[in-house]
C-alpha cells in the first residue's frame, strides 16, 4: 500500500508544477502574496457593517486589490528611497498584508502621521488622534 | 493529491464561513470575536493554497479542517439572527439578553 502522505506530496507537487508551467515561475510569489493582500483584507471586513455578502465581497476584492497593487510601488519606494536590501518576495507579502489590513482607514493612518510630525516639530504631546 | 483536494474543499468553506460571520460584525463587536473570525479565514486561506503547492496535508490535517467545518455549521444557527448577543459590547444589548 503506498504511503498516503508520500503520495499526497507527489500529488500537491504536480498541482504546484502546473501552477508554475501555467503562470511561469513568479506564479507561487504571486501566489503568497495574494494570499497575504487576502488574509489582510478579512480585518477591515470584520470592522465594516455589510448588508450583503456580496456587498462583503466587493470590499474584499477592492482592498486585496489594492494591497497587491500597492506593495509592489511601496516594495519599489523602500529599495530606491531607503536602501532596503531585504528579499523583495518576503517584504511583498507582509506589505500587501499591512496595506490590505489597513483598508479604508487610510485617513487614520495619515492624521496619526500629521499629528506626530506636529508634535515633533512644535515639541509638544501628539493629539492621538490615530486610528 | 486527492487528500490535498478535499484540504482545498474543506479550507474553502472554512474561508467562506469566516467571510459570511465578518459579514455580519462591525465595531460593536467584541475585538476578539472579530479577531478570532478573521485569523480563521486567513489561515484558511494560507492552508488551502499551501496545501496544494507547497506542502501536502497529512490525514489528521485534513480531519481537523473537517472538525472546524463541522463546528462552523452547527454553529451556524446562532447566527442567523445576526451577531450572538453575548459577542457583542454594547451594554445595553447585554442587559436585554435573557441569558446574558
Amino acid at each position: 500500500m503506498a504511503d498516503p502522505t508520500a503520495s499526497s506530496a507527489v500529488g500537491a507537487g504536480l498541482l504546484g508544477s502546473l501552477l508554475v508551467m501555467l503562470l511561469g515561475p513568479e506564479g507561487l510569489e504571486y501566489a503568497a502574496l495574494l494570499c497575504a493582500a487576502l488574509a489582510g483584507a478579512l480585518w477591515p471586513l470584520s470592522k465594516t457593517p455589510t448588508p450583503t455578502r456580496m456587498a462583503a465581497s466587493l470590499l474584499l476584492v477592492r482592498w486585496t486589490a489594492a494591497g497587491l497593487c500597492l506593495s509592489g510601488l511601496i516594495v519599489w519606494g523602500m529599495r530606491q528611497h531607503w536602501g532596503w536590501t531585504g528579499s523583495t518576495q518576503a517584504t511583498s507579502v507582509g506589505v500587501a498584508f499591512v496595506v490590505s489590513a489597513i483598508g479604508d482607514d487610510w485617513m487614520g493612518v495619515f492624521r496619526a502621521i500629521a499629528s506626530r510630525a506636529r508634535a515633533l516639530i512644535g515639541g509638544g504631546k501628539p493629539s492621538g488622534d490615530g486610528p | 493529491m486527492i487528500l490535498s483536494g478535499v484540504y482545498f474543499i474543506l479550507t474553502a468553506c472554512l474561508f467562506w464561513g469566516a467571510v459570511c460571520r465578518l459579514t455580519r460584525t462591525d465595531l460593536t463587536t467584541r475585538l476578539e470575536v472579530r479577531m478570532a473570525f478573521a485569523g480563521l479565514g486567513g489561515a484558511a486561506v494560507f492552508g488551502g493554497v499551501s496545501g496544494l503547492l507547497w506542502w501536502p496535508p497529512s490525514p489528521a490535517d485534513v480531519a481537523l479542517a473537517a472538525a472546524i467545518c463541522g463546528v462552523q455549521l452547527a454553529s451556524s444557527r446562532l447566527w442567523i439572527g445576526g451577531v450572538p448577543r453575548q459577542y457583542d459590547t454594547a451594554p445595553s444589548q447585554l442587559d436585554e439578553a435573557p441569558n446574558a
